[in-house]
């Protein structure tokens, strides 16, 4: 704003233009700085390529460095109410012979390999025995042809005092946690589930309903119970209503305990979509099993990594039945027992449920301190937001800057012979404007995502994995077709392949920023899926690289037909759009 | 607690000129004790206080000087502050718990929805307006209680007349007008028993008020407090749980299992102090002492004439069966209620209430929705389904007042008829408020307490009494209060970048450089 | 500025986009400054606190004024001894807080409120404010001075309403000898009426009563040697068990005269005070408590009517005694009499109440920074300055006129001091 209000008289315009002088001493102050501009401009122009590959290096190399303790920070409580391990638990060995009881029953069931039904009607039976209002719900989800039925069992102990407006939920599922692998009974959890309905009870320190669940299978039966209970509409499931309802839930926690005896106790934590709980929950289960319950606790089973939450996280899957409660904002994890020669049983679990519930039971409000997006490295060690974002965010930088480069580029072309051409006024070679064929690039992309879309769509069919190979020689050809746009490329116009790949490289950034704050391992491994084969790829030697590519693209269609199945699962019973995203997206490259 | 109070008061001339004799003021105490058939015990207390020749005070003389008020056995301090802003009738009603019709029946007072309930009517033609004297008694019941019924304002005060009906007779010289609230998240616990028995002649020292022991009282599944008729009422309900540990197997209880007490001595203030038994039918029992008469399904007790001290026990021969109990027991009241909210997003939801009919008869009831405004209701998406298929007849006499952001609450109030052994399930789509942030509360996460809706059957028995479902949390869109300074981080940026921009373009003075001996780029 | 440089075709050349013209950019410029400088006023006015300033020094001159009250007293059939004698009591003397003193007036212009005095009667008579009385016996004039110095200032805070609540409290009812209810009612009409109507022209009263019949003491009382349970002083103090007696009343803010009278229960009979032999004693500024001692162990239907009789004499006589009336000499007691003095004696009071509260008020505003004092608050302040004033002027012609003026003072001197927007302290919200 060198212009203030209009100047009055000449005395005073003298001034203006002295102090005007003062400030600028030479008279083009303005070629300076466009001068000034421009040799930045270049200079950063010359180290983009340095700059990128920086950028991608460290990306990397970040992602490689998340396990490393170092990086995170030990675990820590941060809401108050909690008061974790300060309650004195009165659960002792007359309730374990309680659980042991059922332990026998259920057994008994369990070896003339009875009904669902059965089953039900048993657990319900106790809980009534034991005075509490319960209940039993059948289901069915039909997936393509085949139908999924069950029937889950449930309590509600009402609160003594209090009115009922909120409620924790402990559930165990007959189907204990399993990856695709064989299937055993949960019958342990189950029958601590029963024991601590009868035991809980008797108690009138309740601030909140206790809600008891035994659901049938593995994740199907609670997602139909938590349906029906939230009057979530779900088209491929017919659930019976349920008789007794109870408060808004804040909290839940499932107990898997199969085998014998256990040494550790185990925590699974993500949820659908990449959800994952409050912090403070498993933060202060973890104490309360230490100093109540002197029960170490460990991340899954032993077998504690980033690649496997990652695993989880990325495709959205559920790490366990807790998993299906995150979308209705309810904190949830699985407690599981970790098979070993002892020492711990009943007795122990018993007691760190019950601390656990009385923590959860102090909470005034629902979790809410911003503690929901971490990485555990460890029971103990965890990444702050902070500390793992930036390794996909700086590679998706990357790949930003070097799909602007080419796009930048694609834009000019060298001129030989010296022209008097209308361009910007050139005496002997220099840089020629060219147009970009964008709309070319576009209709490609488009194309693409609605292969995908078709792909996944023919998936949904029942026998797609017959129709896998056919649906991958499809896919395959398909670009050949872009042969025939760029055919009849001449210089005016840039190829269609740079411009598409500019385009693709900023898509492919755009998209992994975002996610990366949605569900940060999805946003890894397309970091690493899409980050440097979209940045090398090029027009030229298609030879070597277009198989490489499909493979990429397609690949998942023959050679990881269970992973593409459950994926295909998870999509149609609980939602998750880990599916249907990929399809879509990773079909970018060409 | 339930405290429900119901007062007539005197007129000043009567008092004047026929000096009150004590004759005219009687104190009866009454403890009703019902085994419930899922294993718990309900006991009520009623202490009632009689005032003969009375009438409430006209609005009209309310600005003059009160004249004096001699009371030997009605708390001063309640009927002054009756006098005060001349109130005609009122009821408030303190409850923790929620009261289960299906399992515990009718309760012997009607009011047990959960949290606080006040309502009252008041004389109008006054100086100061009703609203004016409501706010007043509130505040005043709120200092007498310690209690938070301040809260009750007119975010909550509705006046739903064909519901509250007066329960004395109201005087036919002026109109009077009704006003009510009620304010579920209102926690009820000893420092609001302690007042209410300093309003007892015998406090808690002599005859059935020495029961009311704190200590046990709030160890209860459901309590509650209230009074009633051409007097001043109080009374208390307690529902206990003999059955709640594991290894209790039989439902014996006696006074000193209910209440960690027994009487001691009788309150010489009392005109009659009762107890009431209501005896098990259709299983072998025990009771002691010998009641003092025994009709075929209650034994009485005259506790002042009784040695004392009084211990009343119940012994069952037989183990309670709790399987039973569950299994084959039809519901003890006609109609049974579920009410829920379903929230699908921040901002919208969908209320529905389930009204189930076990009778054999159709039933009307009105139904009754005094709902604060930060819910409010898409009345077009209201729909009736009776056992799923749709069946718009089944609602009548729809009246609705709609909410008025930030002042007014709803008042919905629709008239159902229930078919004989079936469900009706209304249900409707509502919206949910977004509040100013000083509007939320300390504890904003918890989300919000929805007052009990209100079932009113009609012609079921001989007098008609409420039934109220159960309170509803909702979860209104809520900032994280934990770190706002982010928040206007944020903001802050944004508007400095966006304001940035501008200006710069506006005052920005754009000149041709000529650049002659620069090589050329090839970004110009 | 430079447009030198020739400008390449196809491109526009810049200075001539409308918004580079130098008037619109002037103007732009110009309507940011003028923006911010009308914000300048807004900002100020709505981030400062009004503060008015208060007539202190009124107030001060106000407080540091004493008021004296002239007894026109006007004598027939004048003496020359007794006028002497009059004029030598006419330096006047002290009652209460408030000076008076004697102005002689002659038959003439004496105003309806003077006193007369006449000396040729028989005997000493006093009809409302007629003094007959024999020339020889004039030396007794002086004897009617009023000597009646609240010393233990007993006396409570002057208003024109009064509560006053009568309790029957029974120790323990159930333990033996109780009184189920009394006759208030004929108590009131025989004892109490009678005062509280020669007090109309000053106050105002409500009366209430009730019964209690469980009443513990707060402490425990010991038997002296022939069985007799006595309180001493300290005990006296603490007599009031404020947290089991429900005496207090929330209904209005009226001050309330509580009256007990105390039954113990048959283990506590009798309860004697130690210090003096009476059954009654009085709490200052608080009330009145008569115990009273069944005379065999049982009980009563309810209050005979001799001790109804004796308590509310007893009763009575507390209350005027709370009210600051004065035992006046034998012989001499007239209704206006009575009347008058505590009209003088409250306006007293309330000059001194008055000019507390003004003078706190002011105190307050200045020691409090961001206290806001806003116009309604200055405006009591001044209207109570003013009727102070006036009062003093009419202090000489009419007491009664007087009266109102103070206590108008009064009532909008509290009411500026418990303004409660002076208590609205200036926050700014920081988040939640």
């Amino acid at each position: 704003m060198d212009e203030g209000p209009p100047p009055a008289g000449r005395s005073w315009k003298n001034t203006l233009q002295k102090l005007r002088g003062r400030f600028k001493p030479e008279k083009n102050a303005a070629e300076v700085r466009v001068r000034r501009r421009r040799a930045m401009i270049q200079k950063l122009h010359q180290r983009l390529p340095f700059l990128k590959v920086l950028l991608f290096l460290v990306g990397y190399l970040w992602m490689v460095a998340i396990p490393y303790p170092d990086l995170g920070r030990t675990t820590y409580i941060d809401e108050n109410a909690l008061q974790p391990a300060q309650v004195s638990t009165y659960w002792d060995w007359a309730d374990v012979h309680n659980a042991d009881r059922y332990l026998d029953d259920l057994e008994r069931l369990g070896d003339r390999n009875a009904s669902s039904a059965e089953l039900s009607e048993f657990v319900k039976t106790e809980f009534q025995k034991s005075g509490l209002p319960a209940a039993t719900q059948k289901y069915t989800f039909s997936v393509g042809s085949t139908n999924v039925t069950g029937v889950n069992a449930y309590a509600v102990s009402s609160s003594p005092r209090a009115s009922g407006n909120e409620a924790i939920v402990i559930s165990a599922s007959w189907i204990r946690r399993h990856e695709g692998g064989p299937t055993e009974l949960n019958l342990r959890g189950v029958s601590a589930i029963l024991a601590l309905a009868k035991y809980l009870k008797g108690h009138s320190m309740w601030a909140k309903d206790l809600v008891f669940v035994v659901s049938d299978g593995y994740l199907d039966g609670m997602q139909a119970w938590l349906g029906s209970y939230h009057g979530s509409k779900q088209n491929n499931l017919q659930a019976e209503e349920l008789l007794y309802a109870s408060g808004v839930i804040w909290n839940a926690l499932s107990i898997d305990y199969a085998c014998h005896s256990f040494s550790h106790l185990g925590v699974f934590h993500e949820g659908l979509n990449g959800r994952l709980p409050n912090q403070d929950l498993i933060n202060s289960f973890e104490r309360i099993s230490r100093f109540t319950g002197g029960v170490p606790v460990v991340l899954y089973d032993h077998a504690k990594n980033v690649v496997r939450h990652v695993g989880y996280q990325g495709p959205g899957r559920p790490s366990g039945i807790h998993g299906l409660f995150h979308p209705y904002r309810i904190d949830a994890f699985t407690i599981y027992a970790v098979c070993a020669q002892g020492p711990h049983g009943f007795h122990a679990l018993g007691r760190v449920v019950e601390s656990t519930l009385r923590t959860m039971n102090n909470l005034l409000e629902r979790l809410h301190a911003s503690f929901f997006f971490y990485i555990l490295t460890d029971a103990t060690y965890f990444n702050k937001i902070g500390s793992y974002l930036p390794s996909a965010i700086l590679v998706s930088v990357g790949m930003m800057f070097h799909g602007l480069d080419i796009w930048v580029m694609s834009g000019w072309r060298l001129e030989e012979q010296p022209s008097e051409k209308v361009s910007s006024s050139s005496q002997e070679r220099g840089w020629v404007s060219r147009q970009r064929p964008v709309l070319h690039a576009l209709t490609i992309m488009m194309a693409t995502h609605i292969l995908g879309a078709l792909v996944f769509g023919s998936l949904s069919l029942d026998n797609w994995q017959t129709l896998a190979p056919i649906l991958f020689a499809v896919v395959a050809v398909v670009p050949l077709a872009a042969l025939l746009l760029r055919s009849r490329h001449h210089s005016e116009t840039a190829p269609v392949s740079t411009v598409l790949k500019a385009l693709n490289l900023c898509f492919a950034s755009t998209i992994i920023s975002v996610i990366s704050v949605l569900n940060f391992s999805l946003a890894l491994l397309l970091a690493i899926a899409l980050g440097i084969p979209l940045a090398i790829s090029t027009p030229s030697s298609r030879l070597v690289q277009y198989p490489a590519y499909i493979l990429l693209a397609a690949g998942w269609l023959l050679f990881l037909p269970e992973q593409t199945q459950s994926a295909l699962w998870n999509w149609e019973v609980l939602s998750v759009w880990f599916a249907p995203v990929a399809a879509v997206v990773t079909l970018l490259p060409m | 607690m339930t405290m429900t109070s119901n007062l007539m008061l005197f007129s000043l001339l009567l008092l004047n000129v026929v000096s009150l004799c004590f004759a005219e003021e009687f104190f009866d105490e009454k403890l009703t004790v019902r085994p419930l058939k899922d294993g718990k015990v309900a006991s009520t207390l009623a202490f009632t206080t009689i005032l003969k020749n009375a009438s409430p005070r006209s609005p009209q003389k309310l600005h003059q000087d009160d004249d004096s008020q001699q009371y030997t056995l009605f708390p001063l301090a309640l009927g002054q502050i009756i006098r005060e802003y001349g109130v005609t009738e009122m009821h408030l009603s303190l409850n923790a718990g929620k009261w289960n019709y299906d399992a515990w029946g009718q309760p012997v007072e009607p009011g047990v929805g959960t949290g606080a309930e006040l309502w009252a009517w008041i004389g109008d033609g006054a100086l100061e307006s009703v609203d004016v004297r409501w706010k007043g008694l509130r505040n005043a019941l709120a200092g007498l209680f310690c209690s938070s019924l301040g809260q009750l304002d007119d975010l909550r005060t509705t006046s739903p007349v064909d519901v509250f009906l007066p329960e004395g007779s109201l005087p036919s010289s002026d109109t009077q007008q009704l006003r009510h609230a009620s304010h579920p998240s209102e926690n009820v616990c000893t420092e609001n028993l302690t007042p209410f028995i300093k309003l007892l002649p015998c406090k808690s020292s002599a005859g059935l008020a020495s029961l009311l022991n704190p200590h046990k009282l709030f160890d209860a599944n459901w309590h509650g407090m209230g009074d009633e008729g051409v007097e001043v009422r109080l009374s208390f309900q307690v529902v206990s749980d003999p059955l709640r540990s594991p290894l209790a197997t039989k439902q014996d209880w006696s006074f000193s299992t209910l209440f960690d007490r027994t009487v001691e001595r009788s309150c010489p203030a009392a005109r009659s102090s009762v107890v009431e038994v209501s005896l098990p039918r259709n299983s072998p029992y025990s009771i002691s002492p010998e009641p003092t008469a025994a009709e075929e399904a209650q034994a009485r007790y005259n506790v002042q004439a009784m040695a004392k001290p009084v211990d009343v026990s119940m012994k069952w021969l037989h183990e309670f069966q709790r399987l039973n109990a569950q299994q084959n027991e039809s519901p003890a009241t006609p109609l049974s209620i579920q009410r829920t909210l379903k929230e699908w997003s921040q901002s919208r939801g969908e209320l529905s209430a389930a009204i189930t009919n076990h009778g054999a008869y159709p039933v009307q009831a009105i139904y009754l929705e005094t709902m604060p405004w930060i819910v409010q209701f898409y009345l077009h998406t209201l729909t009736a389904t009776v056992d799923g298929e749709a069946q718009p007849s089944a609602i009548s006499n729809l009246s609705y007042i709609p909410a008025m952001p930030h002042s007014r609450p709803t008042t919905f109030h629709v008239l159902l008829t229930i078919p004989a052994k079936s469900t009706l399930r209304l249900s409707m789509d509502v919206t949910k408020a977004f509040l100013r942030y000083t509007e939320h509360p300390p504890d904003a996460q918890r989300g919000w307490d929805l007052p009990p809706a209100i079932i009113y059957p009609l012609g079921l028995d001989s007098q008609p009494s409420r039934m109220y479902t159960p309170t509803l949390l909702v979860d209104l869109a809520t900032p994280d209060f934990s770190m706002p300074y982010n928040v206007i981080i944020f903001t802050c940026t944004l508007v400095a970048f966006i304001f940035g921009n501008i200006f710069n373009f506006l005052t920005r003075k754009f000149v041709v450089v000529s650049l002659r001996d620069l090589p050329k780029e090839r970004n110009d | 500025m430079d447009t030198d440089n020739t400008i390449p075709p196809g491109l526009r050349n810049p200075a001539d986009l409308f918004f580079q013209k130098d008037g619109v950019r002037r103007a732009i410029v110009a309507a940011y400054w003028t923006v911010i400088i009308l914000a300048i006023p807004l900002w100020w006015h709505t981030t400062s606190i009004e503060r008015l300033p208060l007539p202190d020094a009124r107030v001060s001159h106000q407080v540091s004024k004493s008021i004296s009250i002239p007894v026109q007293v006007c004598i027939e059939g004048a003496s020359e001894g007794l006028v002497s004698q009059v004029e030598g009591a006419g330096g006047g003397g002290y009652w209460g807080s408030m000076r008076w003193c004697v102005v002689l007036v002659s038959p003439a212009l004496a105003s309806k409120d003077a006193y007369v005095v006449t000396t040729t009667g028989p005997e000493r008579v006093l009809r409302s404010r007629q003094l007959t009385y024999p020339v020889d016996e004039s030396h007794h004039l002086q004897s009617t001075n009023f000597e009646g110095k609240d010393k233990q200032n007993r006396v409570v805070q002057f208003s024109s309403r009064y509560r006053l609540a009568f309790s029957l409290l029974n120790e323990d009812a159930s333990a033996g000898n109780a009184v189920m209810a009394w006759n208030v009612q004929k108590g009131i009409q025989e004892h109490i009426q009678p005062v509280l109507d020669i007090l109309k022209p000053l106050h105002n009263f409500t009366i209430e009563s009730q019964v209690q019949y469980y009443a513990p003491l707060a402490f425990g009382v010991q038997p002296t040697e022939d069985r007799i349970y006595g309180l001493s002083y300290e005990d006296l103090t603490v007599f009031v068990n404020s947290a089991e007696w429900t005496l207090s009343s929330s209904a209005s803010n009226d001050p309330v005269l509580h009256f007990l009278l105390f039954i113990p229960s048959a283990s506590h009979t009798p309860l004697k005070i130690l210090t003096s032999k009476s059954d009654a004693f009085l709490l200052p500024q608080w009330g009145g408590i008569s115990i009273y001692n069944t005379p065999h162990l049982a009980s009563f239907a309810h209050l005979s009517d001799r001790t109804l009789h004796r308590t509310f004499t007893t009763f009575s006589t507390q209350l005027l005694t709370l009210l600051g009336i004065p035992e006046l000499p034998a012989g001499i007691a007239s209704q206006d009499i009575i009347a008058d003095l505590p009209v003088a004696a409250g306006r007293a009071d309330e000059k001194e109440g008055v000019g507390d509260c003004q003078g706190d008020t002011g105190y307050l505003a200045n020691s409090i920074e961001n206290m806001p004092v806003h116009a309604d608050v200055r405006d009591d302040i001044e209207g109570s300055l003013d009727a102070l004033e006036k009062m003093y002027s009419t202090t000489s012609t009419s007491l009664s006129q007087a009266f109102t003026y103070s206590a108008e003072a009064f009532n909008l001197a509290s009411r500026a001091f418990f303004n409660p927007g002076m208590l609205a302290l200036l926050y700014f919200p920081c988040g939640a």
